[in-house]
């Protein structure tokens, strides 16, 4: 009964050892699109969104076949548990690498090439560091400091407001352009969230750890 | 500017005074609730057969009107434990006990007497136990021995008793058949019956449901929530799950000692021993 559990818990972990690696990939490259204006690349990531999809369906229906099939308690519970709110987080970090995407196909096609507002690549920067650390905290990897990422999202959301300030500036002396910053802002709103989500993963990986809720 | 001061000085007077109130309710409720109850208060409890010792300095407080599981590998004392509560073990040679066990207050080894102990903390065991008679004469058994003679006092007894225990929709047309003739499960309850019948305070199960189906198995546990309203229930279970669905408070014994005991949702979510973490998830025992 024990090796059939741990056996389950290993293929689980290796799937979403897969699926961080294609979410991780999606953000790299998200970047890239919404930096180069390469419409090619954010069809990609768009389209991509469906197969990250089956794979946390995937994922979470291991999760609770192994729940209903070996009733865990403990830290174990408390793992599979965690597991299945880090999918959900997991999955809406993917949706938003689409959402980001969308709007930068919506830019292209609006063919103004408005320069990226000056601090969204550091912001993407934090929230995309973030994202690969939970991503090792779920592993096993000094999970410890996983605490540290309330810090890393209060940067994000500080990087948000001085954003939106930047924005708001940018649709006052360019009002023709106004849809188009508009755009900028969702993108702005989609990376702070993404950190949101990242940061709830660390809370998770908490809880899982030390059976301390803090969401 | 002044009429301004006298409205906040109104306003901080006027929230003074709900807390006074606040502080006034709250002073009332502590005074008001009750005193937590323990049917049992165990204290440094040895027991040993011979020379071996098989409980080691057992020390726990048990909740009236709570179900108590106990847990742990086979052999770790937790049946021995359950047997000392109502001094079954008396009945063993070379048993001897040293500690404390107050029962309602009184120490069971100096204050009570052992029969009118079991009076009052009844025992339902593994195996279910009727005895070759009717189910009514079963039930009957125990208040006849305690002295009831009157036959209308003792079907009201038997009615109520089988009422309690879930089973007297079944067997009400068989009261005068014989008690042999019931399934596994039906035969328990009757048991169960048979103990609320001398009128306890608290029953004990040493594991009662493990010789049963998943059906019956729910019935006794349901029943086991429904009858801890009026009776301290004790239980010892190999079943994690049965632990988990019906007890308030755990007990986990390894090895003749208590090494954890704590509210059951805090036990198997968090438990604070390790040695209990690898026993309820499977790593050892």
């Amino acid at each position: 009964m024990l090796e059939a559990y741990e056996k389950s818990v290993r293929e689980l972990n290796a799937e979403i050892t897969s699926l961080g690696i294609k979410i991780e990939q999606a953000i790299d490259k998200t970047w890239k699109a919404l930096e180069t204006m390469d419409v090619k690349l954010a069809e990609e990531v768009y389209r991509g969104d469906d197969e990250i999809d089956v794979m946390v369906k995937e994922c979470m229906r291991k999760d609770l076949t192994i729940s209903m099939m070996q009733s865990p308690v403990a830290a174990d519970w408390r793992s599979l548990m965690a597991t299945l709110k880090i999918l959900s987080d997991l999955e809406r970090i993917a949706d938003h690498c689409a959402d980001i995407s969308h709007y930068v196909m919506h830019l292209e096609h609006a063919n103004h090439h408005l320069p990226i507002p000056q601090g969204l690549k550091e912001m993407y920067g934090v929230m995309s560091s973030m994202v690969s650390d939970v991503l090792d905290f779920y592993k096993g990897k000094e999970s410890s400091q996983a605490e540290l990422m309330r810090d890393k999202d209060d940067i994000v959301d500080m990087a948000f407001n001085h954003l939106m300030e930047e924005i708001s500036r940018e649709i006052t002396s360019d009002p023709e352009h106004s849809r188009d910053y508009i755009s900028f802002v969702l993108i702005v709103k989609y990376i702070e969230r993404m950190a949101d989500h990242a940061n709830n993963i660390a809370e998770w990986v908490i809880y899982r750890d030390k059976n301390e809720l803090n969401i | 500017m002044a009429e301004l001061t006298t409205t906040l000085s109104g306003y901080g007077a006027a929230a003074a005074k709900k807390e006074q109130e606040k502080t006034a309710v709250r002073e009332h409720d502590i005074a008001k609730a009750d005193p937590v109850e323990y049917t049992f208060d165990v204290n440094g409890l040895d027991l040993y057969y011979d020379q071996t010792q098989a409980l080691k300095d057992i020390s726990m407080k048990i909740q009236k009107n709570q179900i108590t599981a106990l847990i742990g590998p086979s052999g770790c004392g937790k049946s021995t434990f359950i047997k000392t509560l109502n001094r079954m073990n008396d009945w063993i040679e070379g048993c001897h006990v040293t500690g404390q066990i107050l029962f309602e207050g009184k120490d069971i080894f100096k204050e009570v007497d052992s029969l009118a102990l079991r009076y009052r903390v009844g025992m339902v065991f593994q195996q279910p136990t009727p005895f070759p008679k009717s189910v009514f004469e079963n039930v009957a058994y125990g208040p006849r021995i305690q002295g009831i003679s009157n036959k209308k006092e003792l079907e009201e007894i038997v009615e109520q008793s089988l009422r309690q225990a879930a089973c007297w929709d079944e067997m009400k047309d068989r009261l005068h058949q014989s008690a042999l003739g019931l399934s596994g499960g039906q035969q328990q309850r009757l048991c169960i019956a048979r103990t609320l019948a001398a009128r306890p305070s608290v029953i004990l199960m040493d594991e009662p449901t493990s010789a049963l189906d998943p059906i019956s198995t729910q019935k006794i546990e349901d029943l086991a929530l429904e009858l801890k309203e009026k009776y301290t229930i004790v239980i010892v279970t190999h079943s994690m799950q049965q632990a988990r669905r019906i007890s308030d408070k755990t007990a986990f014994f390894l090895l003749g000692e208590l090494l954890e005991f704590n509210d059951t949702i805090e036990m198997f979510t968090n438990p604070s021993n390790p040695k209990t973490e690898e026993y309820i998830t499977g790593r050892f025992g």
